[in-house]
C-alpha cells in the first residue's frame, strides 16, 4: 500500500510538472496567429515548416499551418476555419472564388508534375506527351499485360484533380472509362507520400508532385524514375487566397494580407525559390515571379499586385 | 412490557412480478427480542431490509418510533437503527476507521467520535485490534468488528440479519453473549433472522416463523416448536414423527396406534388429523415401557448415530423416529430386534387436518 | 531491412541527443492526455457512481450504451467534435479549433465511457452488502458514495490509467481538431502520421519509441493496481 501511495505520487508530480510547462509556454509573449489550410503535397516537402520558422522571427506571427487534402483544407476553409488557404487545384479554386469564399487570390510558385514509375519502363512510355503516355498505360493494362498497374491518389486532392485532367486532355471520360476499369489503376486513397511508397512496392506508375518525390526518392530510396515530365497539363501551380470577410468576419485579415504581400515579395520569392537547393541539389518550386507574364496561359494568375485587405 | 415500537401493515416487496416478500402485518414491542425463522428464500432479509428502511417496499406501511416512514421522516428514523449482515462488511482501512463510520456520517465532533469508539471496543473486548487493518481480521473478529460499528450509533432498533451463519460454533457464542447483553444493558430492541432454530430459542422473546414470503406463526418458542399450526411449519421447527390420523371413540389413533385421548384444544367434530410427536420425547426400551405413558411395541427397521444420540426408526404400525442420548444407555438396536417406545400423552401435539 | 536498422539507429540519437522538436511533441502529448483523462475522471467517475447508486428504468440500457462507447472509433470522435468547434458550428464563437482545448475536449470524450463503464463495473463488484451498510448506518448518497468508491479505487484507478493509455494513442480525433500544427498541435500520434508520410522514418521511429515506452508505462500501472485489487480481494 506504502509503496502503491509513493508510486501514484511520483505520478502526480509528474503530471504537475507538466502541467506547469504547459502554463509556462502559454504565458510566453503572445504573436498574432494566422491560420492557414493547405494541401499534404505541399506541406510535405517542409517548405512551410521553414517559412513558419523564418516568418515568426521576422514578423512575430505566429503560421498556424494544418495540411490536409486539397478537398478538406478548402471545407475547412469553407466553414471559416482558416484565414488563408494554400492550394494547387484551379478548377477548385476558381469554383471557390466564383462561391464568393475566396478574394486576393495570388499564385507563388510552380513546379511540375511527373509521370514516374520503374526505371525499365515496362510500357515503354518514355519520351511520350503525358497524354498518350496514359492511354497506352490504360491499353497495356485493359489487356492484362503483366507488370502494368497505374496508381490513384483517388482522394479529390490537387494532385488527383490533375491527374483526372491528364485523362480528360487524352480523351477519356473518368467516371465511366478510368476509375474501376480493372486492376491495373489502382486507387490509393492516401496522402502523397504513402501513394508514392504504394507504387514504388508494386512497381508501378503514379502521378506525383515532383517535390514529393524528391523528397522520397532522397529520404527512402524510392525504386521509382521520372518517365515523363514535359506538357502543358503537367503544369503544378500554387496559389494563395485569404478567406471572404463578407463570408467569416472573423478573418485575420490583416496578417493574411501582409501573409500574401510578402509570399509574392523579392524576399518571399527569393526564399521560395531557395527551399530545396541545399538538400536536394534543386529547388522544389519556382518562384512565379520569374515568369515574364504569369496572366498568360497555362498560368492564369496575378502573382505581382500587392493585396489590400478587403473591407468587410 | 411497554408500547410498540415498529409496527408494520401488508408490508410487500416483488421484484419483477416475482413476489418476494407478500403482505404481512407484525407489531414489535421496545425492548424485545424477536427472531424471524424460517428456510432460506422465505423472504427474511428483504423484509429486514425493509423494516431498517434501507429497501423501499412494493407496498404497505410502516410506522417506528410512533411516526409513520415517510420520505421526510426516513432518514431521522434509520438514524436510530442499525443493522447487521450475513457476510460480514469490513472497509479497507483500520478497525477503529471502520467502528467511526456510522459517526462520521452523522457529522459528530471527531474528538467524540474518537471516544465513543474508544469506548466501545473496550466494551466488547476488542480494544487490541483498533488499529489493525480490518481486513486482517478472522471471520468472528470481523464480524464482532461490525457489530461495535453498528453499536457505537447506539441504534435502539436492532436488525440481524442472519449475524452468525458464516461463524463458527465459539464466534457464535460469544457474538450471542454480546447480543444478550446489548439488549439486557440498553433496552435495545432486537430483530434477529435465523434459520437455526436453537439460536432463536436461545434468544428470542418471541418467534415468528416466515415461509413463502410471509408470517405463518408467531408466537413463544414453546408455542412455535411444540405447537405448530401446520404439517410444514412442523417440519421446520425439526418434529420428526408426523402422521395424519383420525378421531374415534375419543382417542387420537394412526394405523391402529393410539396417540392420545382427543385434546380440549381440538374443537368440535373433528375427524381427520395431524399428530406430531418429537422425537426426543419419545422413550424407547427393549423390555417394555412402564408408568403413565402410552406404549406400543415395534420392529427396529435401521439405527444410526447422529453425534452424541442414536437416531432409531422403529416400524409400531406408523414409522417412528426417536433419538435417544447414545451413552445413557450403551444399548445397540439391530435391524429386526423387538422394542418398546412410549410417550407422555401430553406431549402429542394434534392439529385439524385440512388438506 | 537496411531502412529499419537505419532509422532506428537514428531514432535513438535522436532520442538520447534530446531533440527539442521531439520533446516538444512528447511533452505535448502527455498534457493533452493527463488533462483530458483528468478532466474525464473527474466527471466520469461520479457519473458511474451515480449509476451504479440508483435504480432507474433503462439503467441496464445505459450501461450497455456506455459499455459500446468504450470502442467508440476516434475518428467519430474527431468529427462530432470538429463539428462542434468549427467557426460554422454551435461552439465556434469560442474559437477551440486548431487548440490543444479542442484536442483534450475529444478525448474527454473518447475516454470518458471507459471511466463510466469501469467504475460501475468495480462498484457493482463490491459486496452488495457494503452498499447495504453503508445506507444502515444513514450515510446520505455522497457519503456512501465517498465510501464505495474508496473501497473500489484499484478497479476504478486501473480504468483512468487505460483511458489515458487510449487517449494518448488515438490519432484520428486529435488530428481532426488539432490540425497537426507544428509548435501548437502536434502530437506523438499525429506526428508519427505525417513523418510517415513524409518519409522521414527516423523521426516517425523515434517518437514511435516514445509512445510506446509510455504504453508501456501504462500497461504496468494497470498491473500494479490490478494486483492490489486482486489482493483486496483475496483477503
Amino acid at each position: 500500500m506504502k509503496k502503491l501511495v509513493s508510486v501514484m505520487g511520483v505520478f502526480l508530480i509528474l503530471f504537475a510538472v507538466i502541467f506547469a510547462a504547459g502554463c509556462v509556454t502559454a504565458d510566453q509573449q503572445e504573436p498574432t496567429q494566422l491560420k492557414i489550410a493547405t494541401t499534404t503535397s505541399l506541406y510535405d516537402t517542409g517548405l512551410l515548416d521553414a517559412v513558419q520558422d523564418y516568418y515568426l522571427k521576422k514578423f512575430n506571427v505566429d503560421l498556424l499551418i494544418t495540411s490536409q487534402g486539397t478537398g478538406k483544407a478548402i471545407a475547412s476553409a469553407k466553414n471559416g476555419d482558416v484565414d488563408v488557404l494554400l492550394v494547387h487545384s484551379p478548377a477548385q479554386e476558381a469554383a471557390f472564388i466564383d462561391e464568393g469564399y475566396g478574394v486576393n487570390h495570388r499564385g507563388i510558385a510552380y513546379n511540375y508534375f511527373v509521370i514516374v514509375g520503374p526505371a525499365a519502363d515496362p510500357a515503354g512510355i518514355a519520351g511520350m506527351t503525358p497524354e498518350e503516355g496514359v492511354a497506352k498505360l490504360k491499353e497495356l493494362g485493359e489487356a492484362g499485360t503483366s507488370g502494368i498497374v497505374f496508381i490513384s491518389r483517388g482522394d479529390n486532392s490537387g494532385t488527383h484533380s490533375a491527374e483526372k485532367a491528364i485523362w480528360k486532355s487524352a480523351g477519356f471520360n473518368y467516371t465511366a472509362q478510368i476509375t474501376g476499369s480493372g486492376p491495373w489503376y489502382k486507387e490509393t486513397g492516401a496522402g502523397m507520400g504513402d501513394s508514392l511508397t504504394t507504387a514504388g512496392q508494386l512497381g508501378a506508375y503514379i502521378l506525383t508532385d515532383e517535390a514529393t518525390y524528391l523528397a522520397y526518392k532522397k529520404n527512402n530510396n524510392l525504386p521509382l524514375e521520372i518517365i515523363i515530365d514535359e506538357g502543358t497539363t503537367l503544369l503544378n501551380r500554387y496559389t494563395v487566397m485569404t478567406i471572404s470577410p463578407e463570408k467569416f468576419p472573423n478573418t485575420n485579415l490583416v496578417d493574411a494580407t501582409a501573409f500574401t504581400n510578402w509570399l509574392i515579395s523579392a524576399d518571399g520569392q527569393n526564399f521560395i525559390g531557395a527551399f530545396g537547393v541545399e538538400t536536394y541539389g534543386k529547388a522544389l518550386f519556382t518562384p512565379m515571379s520569374t515568369l515574364k507574364d504569369s496572366t498568360l496561359p497555362p498560368f492564369n494568375i496575378d502573382c505581382k499586385t500587392p493585396v489590400v485587405a478587403p473591407s468587410a | 412490557m411497554s408500547e410498540d415500537i415498529l409496527t408494520v401493515r401488508g408490508l410487500a416487496k416483488s421484484y419483477s412480478k416475482k413476489e418476494v416478500v407478500r403482505p404481512l402485518d407484525l407489531s414489535v414491542k421496545k425492548g424485545e427480542i424477536l427472531a424471524i425463522i424460517g428456510p432460506s428464500g422465505a423472504g427474511k432479509s428483504t423484509l429486514m431490509r425493509m423494516m431498517d428502511t434501507i429497501e423501499p417496499p412494493s407496498q404497505g406501511e410502516m410506522c417506528i418510533f410512533g411516526e409513520p416512514v415517510t420520505k421526510h421522516s426516513v432518514h431521522r428514523i434509520r438514524g436510530r437503527m442499525g443493522m447487521l449482515f450475513q457476510k460480514t462488511v469490513l472497509f479497507d482501512r483500520t478497525v477503529a476507521e471502520n467502528v467511526e463510520l456510522g459517526l462520521s456520517y452523522r457529522h459528530l465532533p471527531k474528538i467524540e467520535r474518537g471516544e465513543r469508539v474508544a469506548a466501545i471496543l473496550e466494551h466488547m473486548g476488542l480494544s487490541r485490534f483498533a488499529e489493525r487493518g480490518a481486513r486482517t481480521l478472522s471471520g468472528g473478529e470481523g464480524q464482532r468488528i461490525s457489530f461495535a460499528r453498528v453499536l457505537v450509533t447506539r441504534p435502539e432498533i436492532l436488525f440481524l440479519d442472519e449475524p452468525t451463519a458464516n461463524l463458527d460454533p465459539v464466534s457464535t457464542r460469544i457474538l450471542e453473549e454480546m447480543i444478550i447483553r446489548e439488549n439486557r444493558e440498553n433496552k435495545t430492541t432486537i430483530i434477529i433472522n435465523t434459520h437455526d432454530q436453537a439460536q432463536g430459542q436461545r434468544l428470542a422473546d418471541r418467534i415468528a416463523v416466515m415461509m413463502d414470503g410471509t408470517f405463518v406463526q408467531i408466537g413463544s418458542a414453546d408455542e412455535v416448536f411444540y405447537h405448530p399450526i401446520s404439517g410444514k411449519v412442523a417440519k421446520f421447527v425439526g418434529i420428526q414423527n408426523i402422521f395424519t390420523g383420525h378421531v374415534r371413540d375419543g382417542e387420537v389413533v394412526s394405523s391402529q396406534v393410539s396417540f392420545c385421548q382427543v385434546p380440549v384444544s381440538l374443537a368440535g367434530n373433528v375427524q381427520n388429523v395431524q399428530i406430531m410427536l418429537r422425537a426426543e420425547d419419545i422413550a424407547l426400551s427393549k423390555t417394555g415401557i412402564t408408568g403413565d405413558r402410552r406404549s406400543v411395541s415395534g420392529v427396529v427397521i435401521s439405527s444410526a448415530r447422529s453425534g452424541a444420540f442414536l437416531e432409531v426408526s422403529v416400524n409400531a404400525g406408523c414409522l417412528f423416529t426417536v433419538i435417544v442420548p447414545f451413552r445413557q444407555t450403551g444399548d445397540v438396536y439391530a435391524p429386526g430386534e423387538r422394542v418398546w417406545i412410549g410417550w407422555r400423552s401430553d406431549v402429542v401435539h394434534v392439529i385439524p387436518d385440512t388438506s | 531491412m537496411g531502412e529499419i536498422s537505419d532509422g532506428f539507429i537514428e531514432a535513438v540519437t535522436l532520442i538520447v541527443t534530446l531533440n527539442p522538436e521531439i520533446l516538444e511533441i512528447a511533452g505535448r502529448s502527455l498534457y493533452v492526455s493527463v488533462a483530458a483523462t483528468l478532466v474525464a475522471a473527474l466527471v466520469a467517475i461520479p457519473l458511474g457512481a451515480l449509476i451504479y447508486y440508483y435504480d432507474f428504468r433503462g439503467k441496464r440500457a445505459v450501461i450497455n450504451i456506455v459499455q459500446t462507447l468504450y470502442a467508440l472509433p476516434t475518428v467519430i470522435v474527431g468529427l462530432l467534435v470538429y463539428l462542434l468547434v468549427s467557426y460554422s458550428g454551435p461552439l465556434g464563437s469560442l474559437n477551440l479549433l486548431y487548440t490543444t482545448n479542442a484536442m483534450i475536449i475529444a478525448q474527454v470524450i473518447l475516454v470518458s465511457p471507459l471511466i463510466i463503464g469501469f467504475t460501475v463495473a468495480g462498484l457493482t463488484g463490491l459486496d452488495k452488502e457494503m452498499k447495504y451498510t453503508t445506507l444502515a448506518l444513514n450515510a446520505r448518497a455522497y457519503r456512501a458514495l465517498l465510501t464505495l468508491v474508496r473501497e473500489a479505487k484499484f478497479a476504478i484507478l486501473s480504468a483512468v490509467v487505460l483511458a489515458f493509455g487510449r487517449a494518448i494513442a488515438e490519432v484520428g480525433a486529435v488530428m481532426m481538431v488539432g490540425g497537426n500544427i507544428r509548435h501548437f498541435t502536434r502530437t506523438l500520434t499525429t506526428a508519427i502520421t505525417l513523418n510517415t508520410s513524409m518519409g522521414d522514418f527516423a523521426m516517425s521511429i523515434a517518437l514511435g519509441i516514445i509512445l510506446l515506452t509510455i504504453a508501456l508505462i501504462v500497461n504496468l500501472g494497470v498491473n500494479v493496481l490490478q494486483h492490489y485489487n486482486g489482493r483486496v480481494k483475496d483477503e
